[in-house]
This record gives structure tokens, C-alpha cells and sequence, in this order.
């Protein structure tokens, strides 16, 4: 028998759990070795002290405190009745959210919803939620923390399972919890005391979710393939539902990863504008963008969905990328004339060699979106792969009066890992917003 | 000699109030279920104390009561259905035989403390949750949602730091 296997028949003996096999088992490892009875008498030893700290009827403080006063056996049945009254007061985790069907605890930053709008405190189980601008993190009774960024649909089953039907999220599920299960529409996804982040997204038809493992392991379910396990570095996309469900470690060309996910909630909502955004949501055209299967669609709309960095999931990324071989252009209207005098715009890059920012760029303006007159010229910096929150270039001029602004990409970053002919690669942005002053 | 010696009742009175988690320890490395164990340590008690006349102050007390012990333990399992044991009797006996019986418990529950501190917080406030009276594994695991066998296997691995922890301790103090 190995050490395992008996630590885990001395783990069912103390804690009455032995079934009539288990007990034989244990019996005869007992019987036959020396080590094994020591090995049973330095665990009971701890079983006992245990039980007797809880009989003490004293609560623990870190410092350490004198022995406790020993009860004469006499009172030993009142102590006993005493402590039974404790013990009905007494729960496991603390910051186990009371109410019978809650299981988490919400904490947002800057949270608009769809629907039912929770406040922060305990959240309840089994409703669909949609948070749609912000973060939020989830402290599950279980200890499970799980970080949230818009847009995400979600659920909370229980103390180790929720459900992510659309958007991004960190799950930290710490010792002693072994699982922790997302459910999404591809499959079960199952954390086991580890760390790891999932873009729950779409091509459309069909779900496709990425996973990134940061730390220790998880286990992908998917309903039609044989389960997977995965350690870190090694990030997966789960491609479609049923018979023609598929695996694979790259989309396109690019490894999976998303190392850009925010993994706890952010002090402060990176990035607010400064003043009345004018593009903020209006619509934005383009000749062409970048179209890939499994949901790589990156249109010009995501120039003015006020969602800024690198975020996002398939199907619903937060930047605009323009086609390959492309700098690329776009133009914004404002639906009305406004007197603008700067323009905020936040660049992009691939998240693993960091190319695809936009580098020159023209500005533009139009009140008839037929004639444009040129407003300036200047360059964006390069954002570092390190960066994980993306910087803001302004960009002022002399105040105009305009309706249409249009961005003309000169030339984009490129990539010493992308040879010249590499047919991916191109231009890209991630928000521009255009103020008044 | 002691000039003014204590009669043997109140000596033994004194050994059984000083031993009683001594006495406990002993029991429950037997007969690991706490409510059996209190059990077991009451009827010890009482057998103790009516056998007072036979008690040899000169001698250690724990041997002596560890045998009483250890009778009530195989009385109190000959009260029990069989596949209550978890230890067959020839175990039961290389078991009591390889107890101690003259370690002091007070040592043993000073060093938990101190090794209860060293614990990560989690897996301290799951430990002392199981040992609260009335606790058990599968209510445990129901409120904090994990399945019976993974908190037991968690609970084993806290169990085995704090022993681990607690030889260092006795080694050095």
C-alpha cells in the first residue's frame, strides 16, 4: 500500500468515513507495519488536540494564547451543552453571505446592468445577469474569487459552479477547494485550485471560448470530446458544441492567450474620459475591417463602444483591426456639427508580439462627409507588450466645426516575428473620443 | 516521605483532574469518534475512582488509568455492533500497546495553538469548523459546497501540517 493510499483510509477513519472495505484495508496495513501505527498515532494525536481546542469553547487569535484552563471531568456535560449552543451560532466561512439561496458576494467598480441591477452584498443564485459596462468580482462562500469584466452575461449555481454565457472572467480558486466548475455554452470548464481566465464569445453560430491558464490546472469538459487538462502556457479555444466540437491551441495564426484579463477588480476605472466624449457610441464606417473565422470580427464600431484596452471575447472584441496589408481608415459621425478641438485615441496591439497599432495617422474633418479638409498629422506610440492597461494620446488643434471625423492610418507597428510577406498583419485602434476642448 | 501525606483519595483526584486530556488522547487513538471517546473517558473516570483503593500513588498514575482505559474502550465496543469497529481487536491491542501513555497532553495542545497560527487562514478556519461540536464532514461540506470526500482529503492535508508542525514544536521546547 503506498503512503497515499493509507493517509487517505487514516483521512476516512477520522472522520467516519470507512466503508467495510476500506476498514479491512486499513486493519491490515495497520497489522503488518510498525510505521504505518505511528503514522496513525501522530494524526490522532492532532485529531485529539484538536478536539480538545474546540472543546475549550475559545476562539483562535493568531497570537498564541496560554494553555487552556483544563475542566475538571466532573463538568465535562455541561461544558458539552454550553458549547452545542455555540456551535448553533457558529458558520465555517464568515464571509459566507447569509440568505438560503446565496452564494457569492458582489463587489462592482463603475457596473451599469441590463435588467436587474444588484447592489453590492450578497448576490442571488440562479438568476441571469448582465453586466454591461464596469467590473464586478464575486467572493464565493466556497472562497472562490472571480473577477468580471463587461460585457458578461452570468449566473451563480452554487458555492463552486456558476455559468458564463457571454464575456471575460479571472477565477482564483484557492486551497482548500479542488474544483470549481464554469459552465458555458461549449462545455464545462474546471478549475482545480488553480487560476485561470475564460472569453466566453461567439462566431456567431456557435460558441467559441478561450482559456488561458495562469496558474496550476484545469480540466476542459467539452459535451462531445474527451476532457483535456491544461497547465499554463498552454491556452485552448473551444470551437463549436456537439459532433464537430473541435479543440485547437491557435486562431489563425496566433497562439491562444489572454493575458491582458484583468484577474481582480481594478482600483479605478482605467482610462475616464475627461469631459463630454462626442463619439462615445455614435456610428462609425469603414471601408473594410478584418474578418476571420471563429469570431475574429474586429469592425469599426469598437472604436465608440466606450470599451478601452484589450478586452473583449470572439465575436465581440473591444478594437477595430484593419484587413491585412491595410493601415487602414474609418470615419465617425457625430450625427450633429460640434466644435471640436481634441481628439483622445487609445492604440491596440496583438497581445502576444505586439504589432498592429496604428503608427501615422491623418485626421480629418467633414460636414457632408463628401469633402474632407486634413486637421493634423502625428504619430501613436507603440504599446509595450508588458503594459496591461492602455494609455491615452490627446491630440488638440485649433477648434472646427465638424460632423464627420475621419482617420486616415498611414502605416501601422509591425513585428520582427511576422516576416514582411506574413499576409497577418495590418493597422488597428481601439477607441478614439473626441471632446470639445 | 512526604511529612504531611495527601490521603489517596484527594492524590487521586489531583492525578485524574491533571490527566484528563491525557486520558482522552489515549482514548480516542483508539476509538477515533469524539462522542465515543467523551463516552468511554466517563466510564474510565468512574471505574478509576471506584478502584481508588488499588491506586499506588509511588507509581505513575497514566499506565494504571490507561489500562482502565483501555478495558472500558473493549467494553464500550462489545456494546457495539461489530461494523461499528473500525479496528479489529488483534489491531485494537498492537494499537494500545504502542500508545503513550506518559506524554503529557498539555505540551501537545500549547504547540497546536502555535502551529494553528501558522496556518493560512482558510485552512485554519476549515479545520476548527470540523472540530466544532456537532460538526461533521458531510454538514461541512454541504455548506461550503465542496463533495464529502474532497473537504475529508483537504482536512487530511491541514491534519498532516499541523502534525508535521507539532513534532517541530515538541522537538524544540
Amino acid at each position: 500500500m503506498s503512503q497515499s493510499s493509507l493517509e487517505s483510509l487514516i483521512a476516512a477513519a477520522l472522520d467516519d468515513r470507512l466503508d467495510a472495505s476500506q476498514r479491512a484495508e486499513l486493519n491490515q496495513h495497520l497489522r503488518t507495519s510498525h510505521e504505518a501505527r505511528l503514522t496513525w498515532h501522530r494524526l490522532a494525536r492532532v485529531h485529539a488536540a484538536l478536539h480538545r481546542f474546540a472543546d475549550s469553547g475559545e476562539t483562535f487569535t493568531p497570537i498564541p494564547l496560554p494553555a487552556p484552563v483544563r475542566k475538571p471531568w466532573k463538568m465535562t456535560l455541561a461544558l458539552a451543552a454550553s458549547i452545542s449552543l455555540l456551535a448553533a451560532a457558529w458558520f465555517y466561512n464568515p464571509k459566507k453571505p447569509t440568505g438560503p439561496n446565496t452564494f457569492a458576494e458582489i463587489t462592482t467598480r463603475h457596473s451599469q446592468w441590463e435588467g436587474m441591477s444588484p447592489k453590492d452584498g450578497p448576490l442571488p443564485s440562479d438568476t441571469p445577469l448582465f453586466l454591461k459596462a464596469g467590473f464586478a468580482s464575486l467572493t464565493f462562500s466556497s472562497g472562490v474569487e472571480v473577477t468580471l469584466e463587461a460585457p458578461c452575461r452570468f449566473t451563480i449555481h452554487g458555492p463552486l459552479s456558476m455559468a458564463v454565457d457571454h464575456g471575460r472572467a479571472a477565477i482564483k480558486v484557492p486551497e482548500p477547494v479542488d474544483q470549481f466548475t464554469v459552465r458555458t455554452p461549449g462545455g464545462d470548464f474546471v478549475d482545480l485550485g488553480t487560476e485561470f481566465g475564460i472569453a466566453v464569445g461567439s462566431d456567431g453560430q456557435a460558441p467559441v471560448i478561450l482559456t488561458d491558464v495562469y496558474e496550476g490546472e484545469i480540466e476542459i469538459r467539452p459535451a462531445s470530446l474527451a476532457t483535456q487538462r491544461l497547465l499554463p502556457g498552454h491556452g485552448r479555444a473551444l470551437l463549436g458544441t456537439g459532433s464537430g466540437a473541435q479543440l485547437v491551441a491557435n486562431l489563425d495564426s496566433d497562439p491562444i492567450s489572454l493575458a491582458d484579463l484583468h484577474r481582480q477588480l481594478p482600483a479605478n476605472l482605467p482610462n475616464s474620459p475627461s469631459g463630454e466624449n462626442l463619439a462615445l457610441g455614435k456610428p462609425v464606417f469603414a471601408p473594410a475591417y478584418l474578418t476571420r473565422p471563429h469570431g475574429s470580427v474586429f469592425p469599426p464600431d469598437n472604436l465608440t463602444d466606450g470599451r478601452t484596452d484589450d478586452s473583449g471575447v470572439p465575436g465581440d472584441w473591444s478594437f477595430w483591426l484593419a484587413p491585412d496589408h491595410e493601415a487602414g481608415s474609418f470615419t465617425i459621425d457625430l450625427l450633429e456639427t460640434h466644435q471640436i478641438s481634441r481628439v483622445d485615441l487609445q492604440n491596440t496591439r496583438n497581445r502576444n508580439i505586439g504589432d498592429r497599432g496604428l503608427k501615422r495617422f491623418r485626421l480629418l474633418i467633414s460636414n457632408d462627409n463628401r469633402t474632407f479638409t486634413p486637421v493634423l498629422e502625428a504619430s501613436l506610440y507603440a504599446i509595450p507588450l508588458e503594459t496591461r492597461s492602455f494609455p491615452f494620446q490627446s491630440f488638440s488643434f485649433p477648434s472646427v466645426t465638424a460632423r464627420y471625423v475621419k482617420i486616415e492610418g498611414i502605416d501601422h507597428y509591425r513585428s520582427p516575428a511576422r516576416p514582411v510577406n506574413d499576409p497577418h498583419q495590418g493597422g488597428g485602434l481601439n477607441e478614439i473620443r473626441i471632446f470639445e476642448k | 516521605m512526604s511529612e504531611h501525606p495527601e490521603s489517596p483519595d484527594e492524590s487521586l483526584v489531583d492525578q485524574l483532574t491533571r490527566h484528563q486530556s491525557s486520558l482522552f488522547h489515549y482514548i480516542l487513538s483508539l476509538v477515533p469518534d469524539r462522542a465515543s471517546a467523551e463516552d468511554i473517558l466517563q466510564e474510565t473516570n468512574l471505574v478509576v475512582w471506584r478502584k481508588a483503593s488499588e491506586f499506588d500513588p509511588s507509581l505513575p498514575f497514566m499506565p494504571w488509568a490507561c489500562r482502565i482505559a483501555l478495558f472500558q474502550v473493549k467494553a464500550h465496543r462489545r456494546d457495539q455492533a461489530r461494523d461499528r469497529h473500525i479496528f479489529d481487536d488483534d489491531v485494537l491491542d498492537q494499537l494500545a500497546g504502542e500508545a503513550p501513555t506518559s506524554t503529557e497532553a498539555r505540551p501537545i495542545e500549547i504547540g497546536l495553538r502555535e502551529c494553528l497560527s501558522r496556518l493560512p487562514e482558510k485552512q485554519r478556519e476549515l479545520i476548527l469548523a470540523r472540530y466544532q461540536p456537532g460538526a461533521s464532514v458531510d454538514t461541512l461540506a454541504e455548506s461550503s459546497g465542496l463533495t464529502s470526500n474532497a473537504l475529508s482529503q483537504s482536512l487530511f492535508r491541514i491534519r498532516r501540517a499541523l502534525a508535521e508542525c507539532l513534532e517541530r514544536q515538541l522537538r524544540t521546547s
